[in-house]
């Protein structure tokens, strides 16, 4: 994803990630209410009472095996992209696709920046497109959306066959679905996946006879190496990404401690930062503050600095998500060879295996009930869902979709999209979110501790007090709505 | 400030107060038009948003369809116990005293020099070159802030910023980030602030000296009155207006801030330690979705403002003017 060209005002992709879902969950918890939320977090499955008020009926065409939805091949289909960090080239093969296997309908593949400008006025004026894709900084709000019954349910959409045999549920990542389900029902397909690691150049590995780290011991290890090397273990955005760190300790934790560990932080329970692998975390990172494997200066910086500093070479290793390669294109030399490794382990003996990664989907797309041709937009979807469409995107974008087993050995020559892809497989179903930081806005709070944090200002014991503080606060807070967190 | 005048020139036909009040098309089209139009668009666009903002400032809105409920003062006490808001506030004020007394003295300072800083023979005059001076010295002020942000941002990057390697050259480098310290940050966004704004003072205050009547310099002069003194005690209280209307526009800029904290330190620095009004309430209400709560901040900015300037305007008015 471009930063530079692109509009918003949020400054990392991690905030983007996390503001459009923050945005999604405020709105729907505003909008049908908190006990809706608790229930789409319980999972899906239990549709049996679901009356199909916002379903999509099937289509004229006839319903059959390679028609599920049945699509009229004469009706045309109106699909619209975010234009954004993974273009439209993707959505228009998929369009080239779609006219394939309906040769009489006219595909209209249109793209712009301001979903929410362009598509709100043509939901009111009750002409919706087929199929959008409500991504950036300017989409619309997913909750209201659903509250108000503009979206259909996409529960036959996942019921369906994929094109390449077997249903499309059977063919997702664990847990990519889990994004896009409300009140038990899906309403978003989430088609790119985003696996948050350690990124770190191969090539200097090899070349200074360092293995990749598999616990955090290791990490200090070469931390240690890179030092007598003067080279920091660590580069930091202090100004906007300190909390990147956040991510790499609450990671850790879970990985130590269990699910149990990211539910008790996401119910903000009164004592989730004294768990002991939450201390043990805080801790591991201090060690690494303490050490000075943090490359200096990064107070004052921003994220896109530091991260200029790592891939040339003046620090090792970056805890971020997989988008992080697409974001350094242009900067990253060309023999780097980046690559991710999971979150370290804290010790051994943790209750996930080594193999464990905090992974989640994103950029929703949405069919709007009243769409003129809903089985067509479904069928898109169908379509963009298959291995074809989705190496295509992974070609394009170097990133992952919500498609298990789709991207090839070479992954197109990238280094960071093969290490995503074996992440994802390697990881299974031992896959966590954490949700917290998003659901109640820490994101800016969370900066500026870490920033003192990583600073050396606090002790580990003293920003796990203030974290705590933090989510206390907002526990104790009756203004804001809370989300449930399933057992 | 003289009287305005209200005799009627000798000269002018005399007419009745009646006359003058007839009500024809044209007038009443000219009332419309020049009073009616403009107080319109003011109540609509100004007053009415205002009083909307103090209302929802007394609810829990959160910018939803959903209808506000009525909390009274509740978010206000909130706001007095949150220590974030106080920090910023807190900032606010010491921006708000610093950086007008700074910006004041050396605008002034720069414009003494350029008019009147000049030979002590001879015609009054600035020093020499002091149109070039003038006119780089305001090139700042035409860069918008966002840019400025951005620029000094990088002047004061850890990382080979020009600042840390100025230091370096003379064998000083701190190695400082300095807008990641909490105990610089707030100065180094202020400096910016005073090098982007520094050039409009200077030419308001340039201008302002060259309305002072030259007989009054030059008499003062002849009396034996060095630069420094011409400047302090002549000078100084001759252009006073203009130095409290300067006062004024530096607080207010000083109580905003919003675009050079945004850019600079995008979440309120370190440890909250560059933390405003405004930047604190663009995230409640447009991150948070608290729009009651970051409308109460926002009365509180706005009476704060009206404070300042009431106590800057009175404290400069003199009773023989």
């Amino acid at each position: 994803m471009d930063d530079s060209t692109d509009p918003t005002i949020l400054d990392t992709p991690a905030e983007k990630l996390g503001a459009s879902r923050r945005l999604f969950l405020g709105l729907a918890g505003a909008g049908a209410g908190v006990a809706a939320l608790s229930a789409c977090a319980a999972g899906g499955g239990s549709s049996e009472e679901d009356d199909g008020e916002a379903g999509i009926g099937t289509g004229e065409g006839e319903v059959s095996e390679d028609n599920p939805f049945g699509v009229s091949g004469e009706q045309p289909v109106d699909v619209v992209i975010f234009n954004g960090g993974y273009g439209d080239q993707y959505a228009k093969d998929a369009g080239t696709k779609y006219e394939e296997l309906y040769p009489d309908a006219d595909v209209k593949v249109s793209s712009t920046v301001n979903i929410q400008p362009d598509l709100q006025p043509r939901f009111i004026g009750g002409n919706p497109p087929d199929l959008f894709d409500n991504s950036g900084a300017q989409s619309m709000n997913a909750g209201a959306l659903v509250g108000e019954g503009s979206v259909a349910e996409l529960d036959p959409l996942i019921e369906a066959a994929s094109l390449d045999g077997g249903t499309i549920k059977d063919s997702l990542i664990p847990g990519s679905l889990d994004a896009g389900i409300y009140s038990g029902k899906l309403y978003a397909l989430n088609y790119v996946y985003t696996v948050y690691a350690v990124w770190l150049s191969r090539k200097q590995f090899e070349e200074k006879g360092w293995t990749l780290p598999v616990t955090w011991d290791d990490v200090m290890t070469i931390g240690e190496a890179a030092k007598a090397e003067g080279i920091a273990l660590f580069p930091w955005g202090g100004q906007n990404a300190s909390n990147y760190y956040r991510e790499l300790a609450l990671s850790m934790a879970i990985k130590e401690g269990g699910v149990d560990v990211q539910k008790k932080l996401d119910r903000l329970e009164p004592d989730a930062f004294e768990q002991d692998s939450v201390i043990a975390a805080y801790a591991a990172i201090e060690d690494a503050v303490k050490a000075g494997y943090f490359l200096s200066g990064g107070a004052g910086i921003k994220h896109t600095e530091a991260q200029a500093q790592w891939v040339t070479g003046k620090a090792v290793m970056y805890p971020s998500g997989s988008w992080i390669e697409n974001e350094q294109k242009g900067i990253t030399p060309e023999d780097y060879e980046m690559v991710g490794v999971p979150t370290p382990q804290l010790s051994t003996g943790g209750a996930m295996p080594a193999e464990a990664i905090h992974g989640t989907a994103g950029e929703p797309f949405f069919v709007p009930s009243d769409a003129a041709n809903g089985p067509g937009g479904l069928e898109f979807l169908r379509v963009m869902l298959s291995r074809e469409q989705a190496q295509n995107f992974s070609k394009i974008t170097s990133s992952p979709t919500v498609l298990k087993d789709t991207i090839p050995e070479d992954a197109f020559g990238s280094t960071a999209l093969a290490s995503t892809n074996e992440m994802i497989t390697a990881a299974g179903e031992n896959t966590f979110h954490i949700n917290h930081r998003d659901w109640y806005g820490l994101g800016p709070d969370t900066v500026t501790l870490w920033t003192e944090f990583l600073s050396g200002d606090l002790t580990a014991d003293e920003a796990r007090e203030r974290e705590q503080s933090m989510i206390d606060a907002v526990r104790e807070d009756d203004s804001i709505e809370k989300f449930d967190v399933p057992e | 400030m003289t009287s305005i005048t209200t005799e009627v020139p000798s000269g002018a036909p005399v007419r009745t107060r009646g006359a003058r009040r007839r009500v024809t098309p044209s007038r009443v089209l000219f009332f419309v038009s020049f009073l009616g139009l403009p107080l319109l668009l003011y109540v609509v666009i100004v007053v009415w948003p205002i009083a909307q903002a103090i209302y929802y400032s007394l609810t829990d809105w959160r910018g939803l369809g959903a209808a506000p409920e009525f909390i009274g003062l509740a978010n206000y006490a909130r706001l007095f116990q949150d220590p974030t808001f106080l920090k910023a506030l807190t900032n606010n004020l010491i921006l708000m005293v610093a950086l007008p007394t700074v910006v004041i003295v050396l605008a002034f300072a720069l414009a003494i020099l350029v008019t009147v800083g000049g030979s002590t023979r001879g015609e009054i005059r600035g020093v020499r070159g002091a149109n070039f001076f003038r006119m780089v010295s305001f090139f700042p002020y035409v860069i918008p802030a966002v840019v400025v942000g951005i620029l000094f941002a990088f002047i004061y990057s850890p990382n080979g910023g020009l600042l840390n390697g100025t230091l370096g050259l003379i064998g000083l480098d701190p190695g400082i980030a300095w807008l990641g310290d909490p105990n610089f940050a707030l100065i180094a966004v202020g400096l910016a602030v005073v090098w982007n704004l520094l050039g409009f003072y200077m030419v308001l205050f340039v201008a302002a000296i060259h309305s002072v009547p030259a007989e009054i310099v030059e008499a003062a002069r002849l009396d034996g009155c060095g630069r420094l003194r011409l400047s302090v005690q002549v000078i100084l209280p001759m252009i006073r207006e203009n130095v409290s209307t300067a006062a004024v526009y530096m607080g207010i800029v000083a109580l905003d801030m919003f675009v050079y904290i945004q850019v600079m330190t995008p979440n309120g620095g370190t440890a909250k330690s560059t933390e405003v009004i405004s930047r604190y309430l663009y995230q409640t209400a447009f991150f948070d979705s608290r729009f009651g709560l970051a409308s109460a901040m926002g009365v509180v900015l706005a009476l704060v403002t009206m404070l300042m300037a009431v106590i800057v305007l009175f404290g400069f008015r003199r009773k023989d003017v």
